[in-house]
C-alpha cells in the first residue's frame, strides 16, 4: 500500500489523514460500467467533479501545513475517484488509490491502526461523494451500486462509523463529511443496512477531544461548484488557514472549539453567491489545540454604500487604524480585499457631492466582516 | 438604559446598550475587549442590565458584545482623550419587542420575509400532547383538550405569533406542541416543563422546499440556562466555558435538580461534552432517580455510567456496563428526551450495546430500543435545541411528510388565520353569505363562494373587484397592504358581531 505522505517512520506522535474523494462512480449514470439500479433513485445519481479536486486540496493543505499542526503529519492515505469523462482531474502528483468500498475499508483499517499506535496521534477523517440519509448518513463508494439487489453494500454510515472510531486510542479526532443528508421516498418505505467501517463494543467511549462536522444540515444539501473545490472543503480550509484563528497569549491558534463554531458563517462566506445558505451541523466536545498560525490571519472585508446608488460614485479608502500604513483604495464598490487581522478604519468619499463623506472603523475580525457604509 | 464604562475616570468611554424592554435586562450578553493584536483583556458574561466598569489603559481597543447567538456589535474604540458615549443599538435584532427573547437566547436566522399569511401557511394549526403517566410509569401520549390554557397569551404578527406560557408549572411531564398545516408537514417541539415558557411561530428563512416552511423556536425564561444550551447545541464550547467559570455554574445547575430538573439536565450535559465528569458527582444519578417521567437525567447518568467504565478496569469495568444499558433502555421507557443532546447520546449509547456482544440479553433489548429511537433520529431536526420532529403522532416518528388539518379539530388551535373552506364545513360561514367590510376609509362587501373562496364585489378599489381570494386575509392584504386581524375588520351583512368574534373559539 503507497500513501500520498508518509512520514511515519519519524515516530512519535503524529497526525494520520484518511481523504476520500469520490466522484466517479462506475455503475451509476454516465459510469464506466453503468448497470441498471433498482434502489429508485440510485440510477438517479450523477456522476460528480468536485469530490476528487475537494479530497486533493485537502490533502495537499495537509502538506503544506504538516508542520503546524498541533501533532506533525505523520501520514495520509488518498483515495479518489473521476468521472470518466473528466479528463482535466489531476492528483497532482499525489499517490492514490480508487475508493471502492473494499479499498475504503482495508485503508480505514490501516489508517486507524496507526492513529491507535500513541494516544497523542491526531485522527483527521475526510469524505467527500454521494451521500444520502436515513437514520444514519449513508456515504456512497466508488463502486455502489454493483450489487443492484442491495446497493447499499457498496456504501458505509458515517456516525455508525464515528461512534466505532471511538475505540480508537489517539485522544484527538476529527470526522468530516462532505456529502448530502436527503432522503428519498424510496428509503422511506425501506431502511438501508447501516454499515460502519467499525464496530464499537466498548473498547473506548467518546474520545478526550473530538471534532465532527458534517457539511450539511439533516435533510439537506452539500454543494460545490462543477469541476471545483467543494465549498465545505473550502470552508475548512479557510478555517484552518485561520478563519478559526484567535488570538491566545500573542500566539494565533485553531482550536477545534473554534472550527466547530465558525464553520457555518465561513462556508455561507464562501458560496455567498448561491441561493441558498448552506449549513453545517458540528459537534465538538472539549476544545483543544489544532493548527498554529503562523501570523496574524488574513481576513476577508466586503465594503459596500447604502444606499446602493452610492456605490457606483464612491471613492473608497482602507487603512489601518493608528498604526502606519499606505491606505488601499478603490474606485466603486462593492470593494472585496483581505487584511491582516486587526483595527482598521474604513472611508467612502464624494467629489460630486449628491452623498455623505462618511468613515467608519472596523476590527478586521476572522473569519470575515462585512462593513456597510452609510452615505 | 444600562451598560458599561471602559476605561478609567477622566479617560472612559460610556457604553449605553439600547434594548425593547424589561425583557431584554434579564438576557445575558457577553462583553470582550481586546488589545491591538485582537488578544483577550477582557471577557464577561454577565445580565444586559448589571452596569459594570471595566479598566484599561488609554488607546485603542475592541469591543465586542456577543448574545447566545453570537456577535451583535464589533467596533474598535479609542478610550482616552475627550472619552465619549457610544449607544449600541441592540433592539435591532429583532424585528419586534414581542420576538427579542428569541433572538436573544439562540441562534436563528433573521426573518425571512415570508409571513403567516403566505398560501403555503393556511391553515397552520397547534396541538399539544402529553405523556400520561399511572402507577408511576409513563403509559401512552394523549392530545390535550385545550391547545391553548387560559394562562396562556397569544400575540399575533404577520411574520410570527407568540405564545407565553405564563401561570402555574405544568406539572412532571413531557409535553410536546404539535404544529401543522394544510402544507406544513406536522412536527413536533418539546416543551421545558417550567412556569415561563415561550414559543415563536414563523415562516422560516430556508429557501422553499429545503428544511420544514416553519420554525417553532422555544425557550424558558431561564435565560442562563438557555445561553448555555445555545452555545452547546452550536458548538461554542469556548464561549460556553467563558460564562463565568461554566463548569461551577454547570455544576450548580445538576446541583438544583429538584428544584428544576430540566435546568439541571442542561447543566449534566455541559458537563458531559466538556468531560468534566468529576463535577457530575452523583447528581445524576438524583436528577434520573427523582425525575422518573423525564429522560434526560437517565441519559446522562448512563454516559457517566460509560465513562466510569471506560476508566476502570475488568470485572469493575463489566459491572459498569449493564447499568449504564439500562439506564439507557430506561430512558426510552420514560419518552423522548426533552433536548436535542439527549436524543444523540441515547442513540449512540444504544448503538454500542446494540453491538455488544457480551450481554446477549441486553444486546438484544437494546437493539430494540435503537430501532425505535433511530426512528426520532431519521425524522429528528438535529439543529434544534429541543428535541423536534416530523410525524402523525409523538410515538410514530417519520422523515414522511404528513400534511392537512386533523380530525376532529376540536383540540387543534389556529396559529394566525382560519381556512373560510374550515368555516363553510362547520357552519361558521355558508356559502352564498354577504360580508361587509369595517375598515375605516375602505367600503366593500364580499360573497362567500361555494368553495370557500371570497369573491369581492363592490369595493372602490377597481382592480380588485371582481376577484376570488382564498381567505379574508389576503382580500384584506389586496384592498390594505395588510392582512393582520382581517376577521376583524369584516361582519356578516345584517349581524353585529365581527367575524373575528365567530371565529375565536378556533385561535384559542
Amino acid at each position: 500500500m503507497s500513501l500520498a505522505f508518509d512520514e511515519t517512520a519519524a515516530g512519535g506522535a503524529q497526525t494520520h489523514a484518511l481523504v476520500i474523494g469520490v466522484g466517479g462512480y462506475r455503475h451509476l449514470l454516465g459510469g464506466s460500467e453503468e448497470r441498471q439500479q433498482i434502489f429508485r433513485h440510485a440510477g438517479l445519481l450523477k456522476q460528480l467533479t468536485s469530490p476528487p479536486r475537494s479530497a486533493v486540496a485537502i490533502a495537499e493543505w495537509l502538506v503544506r501545513r504538516k508542520d503546524d499542526l498541533a501533532q506533525p503529519l505523520g501520514s495520509i492515505d488518498l483515495l479518489v475517484s473521476a468521472p470518466p469523462s473528466d479528463d482535466e482531474f489531476t492528483t497532482n502528483g499525489l499517490t492514490a488509490r480508487l475508493p471502492t468500498i473494499a479499498n475504503i475499508f482495508e485503508a480505514y483499517d490501516s489508517w486507524r491502526n496507526r492513529c491507535d499506535s500513541e494516544v497523542d496521534n491526531i485522527a483527521i477523517f475526510y469524505f467527500c461523494g454521494h451521500g444520502l440519509e436515513k437514520v444514519d448518513q449513508h456515504l456512497l463508494a466508488e463502486d455502489f451500486g454493483a450489487t443492484p439487489n442491495n446497493p447499499w453494500t457498496g456504501s458505509f454510515a458515517f456516525n455508525a462509523t464515528r461512534v466505532g472510531f471511538f475505540n480508537c486510542r489517539a485522544r484527538m479526532q476529527c470526522f468530516f463529511s462532505d456529502a448530502c443528508r436527503k432522503i428519498t421516498s424510496a428509503m422511506l418505505n425501506s431502511t438501508p443496512t447501516v454499515i460502519p467501517l467499525e464496530i464499537n463494543d466498548f473498547n473506548g467511549v467518546e474520545c478526550d477531544h473530538s471534532l465532527s462536522i458534517q457539511a450539511a444540515a439533516g435533510g439537506e444539501e452539500a454543494l460545490g461548484p462543477k469541476s471545483g473545490v467543494s465549498y465545505f472543503a473550502q470552508a475548512l480550509i479557510r478555517a484552518f488557514e485561520g478563519g478559526a484563528a484567535r488570538n491566545s497569549a500573542g500566539k494565533w491558534v485553531v482550536d477545534t472549539g473554534e472550527v466547530a463554531s465558525r464553520i457555518t458563517d465561513i462556508i455561507r462566506m464562501v458560496n455567498k453567491s448561491e441561493g441558498f445558505a448552506q449549513r453545517c451541523d458540528a459537534r465538538v466536545t472539549a476544545s483543544t489545540r489544532l493548527l498554529k498560525v503562523k501570523q496574524a490571519p488574513n481576513v476577508p472585508i466586503a465594503i459596500s454604500c447604502i444606499p446602493d446608488a452610492a456605490n457606483a460614485v464612491a471613492s473608497l479608502s482602507f487603512e489601518p487604524l493608528d498604526l502606519p500604513g499606505d491606505p488601499r483604495k478603490q474606485e466603486g464598490a462593492p470593494w472585496e480585499l483581505e487584511v491582516p487581522a486587526g483595527f482598521y478604519k474604513a472611508k467612502a468619499r464624494f467629489s460630486n457631492g449628491g452623498f455623505n463623506n462618511r468613515e467608519d472603523t472596523v476590527i478586521a475580525f476572522p473569519p470575515s466582516q462585512i462593513v456597510q457604509l452609510q452615505c | 438604559m444600562s451598560g458599561f464604562t471602559l476605561g478609567r475616570s477622566g479617560a472612559e468611554v460610556r457604553f449605553i446598550l439600547d434594548a425593547y424592554g424589561n425583557r431584554a435586562g434579564e438576557m445575558p450578553i457577553n462583553v470582550e475587549v481586546f488589545d491591538q493584536e485582537l488578544q483577550d483583556v477582557y471577557g464577561e458574561w454577565r445580565l444586559l442590565s448589571e452596569d459594570r466598569r471595566i479598566e484599561v489603559e488609554p488607546g485603542v481597543y475592541g469591543v465586542r458584545i456577543s448574545t447566545a447567538a453570537g456577535p451583535v456589535y464589533e467596533k474598535p474604540v479609542r478610550v482616552g482623550g475627550d472619552g465619549g458615549t457610544v449607544t449600541v443599538p441592540i433592539h435591532e435584532i429583532s424585528p419586534h419587542e414581542d420576538h427579542e427573547w428569541a433572538y436573544f437566547s439562540q441562534p436563528i436566522d433573521p426573518p425571512s420575509g415570508d409571513l403567516l399569511s403566505d398560501e403555503v401557511n393556511e391553515g397552520l394549526w397547534l396541538r399539544r400532547w402529553e405523556r400520561v403517566i399511572r402507577d408511576g410509569e409513563a403509559v401512552e401520549w394523549q392530545v390535550m383538550p385545550k391547545a391553548l390554557p387560559d394562562e396562556w397569551t397569544v400575540s399575533r404578527n404577520e411574520d410570527g405569533v407568540t405564545y407565553s406560557m405564563g401561570g402555574a408549572r405544568r406539572g412532571e411531564r413531557i409535553t410536546l406542541l404539535q404544529v401543522g398545516g394544510e402544507k406544513v408537514p406536522w412536527k413536533f417541539v418539546a416543551l421545558p416543563p417550567t412556569q415561563d415558557a415561550m414559543v415563536l411561530v414563523r415562516p422560516t428563512a430556508a429557501p422553499h422546499g429545503f428544511g420544514h416552511p416553519v420554525d417553532v423556536v422555544v425557550s424558558s425564561d431561564d435565560w442562563w440556562m438557555e445561553t448555555l444550551l445555545s452555545l452547546l447545541q452550536r458548538g461554542d464550547l469556548s464561549q460556553a466555558s467563558r460564562m463565568d467559570d461554566a463548569g461551577h455554574f454547570a455544576e450548580q445547575m445538576l446541583y438544583g435538580k429538584v428544584s428544576n430538573p430540566s435546568r439541571a439536565a442542561v447543566g449534566g450535559y455541559y458537563l458531559l461534552r466538556v468531560r468534566d465528569f468529576g463535577r457530575l458527582h452523583d447528581w445524576a444519578n438524583n436528577l434520573a432517580n427523582w425525575n422518573d417521567w423525564m429522560p434526560d437525567g437517565a441519559i446522562i447518568h448512563a454516559w457517566q455510567l460509560l465513562e466510569q467504565a471506560r476508566s476502570a478496569r475488568g470485572s469493575q469495568a463489566k459491572s459498569t456496563f449493564a447499568p449504564a444499558c439500562d439506564r439507557l433502555l430506561e430512558a426510552l421507557r420514560r419518552g423522548v428526551p426533552l433536548y436535542t443532546e439527549g436524543l444523540r447520546l441515547l442513540r449512540d449509547g444504544l448503538t454500542m450495546f446494540a453491538n455488544r456482544k457480551e450481554d446477549t440479553e441486553r444486546q438484544a433489548r437494546a437493539q430494540r430500543a435503537l430501532a425505535m429511537v433511530n426512528a426520532y433520529a431519521a425524522a429528528a431536526d438535529w439543529s434544534a435545541k429541543v428535541t423536534t420532529f416530523t410525524g402523525a403522532r409523538p410515538d410514530e416518528p417519520t422523515a414522511a411528510s404528513v400534511t392537512g388539518i386533523p380530525d376532529p379539530y376540536d383540540s387543534c388551535s389556529f396559529v394566525f388565520d382560519v381556512p373560510p373552506r374550515f368555516l363553510l364545513d362547520r357552519g361558521i360561514l355558508n356559502p352564498g353569505m354577504r360580508l361587509v367590510s369595517e375598515i375605516e376609509g375602505i367600503p366593500a362587501t364580499a360573497t362567500v363562494q361555494d368553495d370557500g373562496l371570497i369573491r369581492l364585489e363592490e369595493t372602490a378599489v377597481e382592480p380588485e373587484r371582481g376577484k376570488s381570494f382564498r381567505s379574508l386575509g389576503a382580500l384584506q392584504k389586496a384592498l390594505t397592504g395588510k392582512s393582520f386581524q382581517a376577521w376583524d375588520a369584516w361582519k356578516v351583512a345584517g349581524d353585529n358581531q365581527s367575524i373575528g368574534e365567530r371565529v375565536q373559539a378556533y385561535l384559542k
